[in-house]
């Protein structure tokens, strides 16, 4: 189902504007994530499209109906919580089988399809547990057999990812990509993590104070960030930053350039008749197969993630690969129009 | 320290620690326990000098036969089943009403907690003022509802129904207390998956709240249904020392404290202490047995 936000806004009680004019469309059959710092407003956007929450102003369309009034029960949407939140005193497959308990449907006919569900999401082999049995994975397969058992319109993830081990976060995440594309839900998950939205996400929209800073694919976020947060947000390690006035003799800058940020792999060795670069380099360090090269320019500490054959202490030069230079003005907006 | 087993010496010194509580306990519980047990058996037994002149069963005989005490079972039995489920139903409505509410919570906690605090003399004393034939409070109320004014005190048909009201009343407090606690505990995730998943109020309720509040009610009903069992203080007081007109409002507490203090028969007095404690017993264990199934921790 096509999900699509048009100019909504959403005041507290207290006054307080949380959600600044937000203008979307989340297409059919797509997986989708919500990325941005805790108060970013994510999780307050993902209660706005269950309906555990209503817009102050503007409209929510699933498809083309209006369910702006509606609440959660009537939109029918599929939701996962960061805790879970599953049945304590029930056991898997009881879990599984409450929403379609509470639809009336027949006990037959219910743990028949709660059966298929935990076969979908692998749990099969657990359904007579208690929740507390179970690890954090498969708890969290639970939570999203019992979301996906009414047969949702909308499957909502509210960090999904958050409770769980780093190893078991990368299975978990193929997971959900895999139960996503196997059902055709289309799927919308809250994270403040952004390699996890890189890594299973169709599209991404970062939020930040209640705005959103971008709406793309993940891809295209990396490459071609909409301006200074999204480029700082996106990436590992985090793009260096330089102020405009210190490059300006090595790039050709827009006259109202304020800040440059260059990815770590867009600082190369020096070659050919580029303009040189000096730097001193500070530090070697390796991860594993990663490989973090700190240097010092201009009393700037960049760090480059290329294999440099660089020694500690040394004055080197590198140059920059523009594809991965950006250019922001004082409000951290991106500008166009930089050459060499 | 915490590995290994636990070697003599380590038993001695936890029991080095635990035995000035222990002491107490077998002063004060257990040895007033076995020896109030003994004394059940003692058929002629001189209480002041101690002297046991005969063992047997017949206090046991004579309690089985004696109709005041026959009348004291009963009526200990009419007010566990009057005011257990009435009291838990009733805290349990008024606390999940409490926990609705956000305004004036804490001044209706407050109120509801009162008659725990008070005195329960004093409370009888109000009491006997409301259940007062002519100008009683409760007569004057169930004449809007053109019921005759009854005997609240005097008249045995009511005796037992007055002391209920009392000790239903008396308890709502602290079980409501404890209700509240339960209730706020209860994630409020859950309920939120459980709208998602399409329960309304009354469903959330059976399927949540009740499971997870279960330990809570649990207690709550043992409590309840021992502290019935043992019921004598507010009967002392709401009838002026006697057990009701009549000896209408007997239980075997009351009967027991008759036996003890006013007849000195201390063998028979020690009898019907078992006999509640067998009673208490049974009911406890039965209880036990049903949460295993139906209390979820």
């Amino acid at each position: 189902m096509e999900v699509s936000f048009k100019h909504v806004t959403l005041t507290y009680d207290n006054g307080v504007e949380v959600l600044h004019d937000m203008d979307f469309v989340i297409p059919d059959g797509q997986l989708v994530a919500l990325l941005g710092p805790s108060g970013g407003g994510k999780s307050t956007t993902l209660n706005l499209i269950s309906g555990l929450l209503h817009a102050t102003t503007g409209e929510i369309d699933f498809d083309d109906v209006n369910v702006t009034d509606k609440d959660a029960l009537q939109r029918g949407v599929g939701m996962v919580f960061q805790n879970y939140a599953l049945y304590p005193h029930m056991t898997v497959l009881e879990n599984i089988a409450f929403p379609l308990k509470m639809a009336k449907v027949s006990k037959a006919e219910r743990n028949a399809r709660a059966a298929e569900l935990a076969k979908l999401v692998r749990i099969d082999d657990q359904l007579n547990k208690k929740p507390a049995a179970l690890s954090g994975g498969q708890q969290q397969r639970v939570a999203i057999a019992r979301a996906l058992a009414k047969n949702p319109s909308i499957l909502l993830l509210d960090e999904p990812l958050s409770n769980l081990d780093a190893r078991l976060r990368v299975e978990m995440r193929e997971e959900i990509r895999r139960i996503q594309q196997e059902t055709g839900i289309t799927t919308i998950f809250v994270t403040h993590d952004q390699s996890e939205a890189m890594h299973v996400a169709d599209k991404i929209m970062v939020l930040q104070d209640g705005r959103i800073q971008q709406y793309a694919a993940p891809q295209d976020l990396y490459s071609n960030p909409a301006n200074r947060f999204v480029a700082r947000f996106i990436g590992e390690p985090v793009i260096n930053e330089i102020e405009a006035e210190s490059v300006k003799d090595l790039l050709k800058l827009p006259a109202s350039a304020k800040y440059v940020g260059i990815r770590p792999e867009a600082i190369l060795a020096h070659s050919g008749r580029n303009k040189k670069v000096p730097v001193k380099i500070t530090n070697v360090s390796s991860f594993g197969r990663d490989r973090n090269i700190l240097m010092e320019f201009n009393g700037t500490e960049l760090v480059s993630t290329n294999e440099l054959d660089f020694e500690v202490g040394k004055n080197e030069h590198v140059n920059f690969d523009l594809r991965g230079v950006f250019v922001f003005d004082e409000d951290g907006n991106r500008l166009e129009g930089l050459a060499k | 320290m915490n590995n290994g087993k636990p070697t003599w010496r380590d038993n001695l010194k936890a029991l080095a620690y635990l035995a000035p509580m222990l002491i107490i306990v077998f002063i004060f519980s257990l040895y007033p326990i076995v020896s109030s047990l003994a004394m059940s058996f003692y058929t002629q037994y001189n209480f002041f000098t101690g002297e046991v002149g005969a063992l047997g069963f017949e206090n046991f005989v004579t309690l089985i036969q004696d109709p005041v005490f026959q009348q004291a079972v009963v009526n200990t039995i009419i007010f566990v089943i009057g005011v257990v489920p009435i009291s838990i139903v009733l805290s349990l409505a008024i606390a999940t009403l409490l926990s609705k509410i956000k305004k004036l919570a804490a001044f209706f906690r407050t109120i509801y907690f009162l008659p725990f605090v008070t005195s329960v003399v004093a409370i009888s004393m109000v009491w006997r003022w409301i259940y007062n034939k002519d100008a009683g409070l409760l007569n004057y109320f169930l004449s809007f509802f053109g019921v005759h004014p009854i005997d609240w005190l005097n008249d045995p048909k009511y005796t037992m129904l007055a002391l209920i009201i009392l000790a239903v009343w008396k308890g709502l407090g602290f079980n409501i207390l404890l209700f509240l606690v339960a209730l706020n505990n209860v994630d409020k995730k859950l309920y939120q998956a459980a709208t998602l998943d399409g329960a309304n109020s009354w469903q959330q309720f059976k399927n949540i709240t009740l499971p997870m509040i279960s330990p809570i009610t649990f207690l709550v009903s043992v409590n309840a249904v021992i502290g019935s069992f043992k019921v004598f203080d507010e009967i002392y007081a709401l009838f002026g020392g006697q057990p009701g007109p009549g000896g209408s409002g007997i239980t075997v507490v009351f009967y027991l404290y008759r036996a003890f203090y006013e007849q000195s028969k201390y063998g028979i007095a020690a009898a019907s202490g078992v006999v509640l404690f067998l009673m208490i017993l049974v009911v406890t264990i039965f209880q036990n047995t049903w949460s295993k199934k139906h209390v979820h921790y």
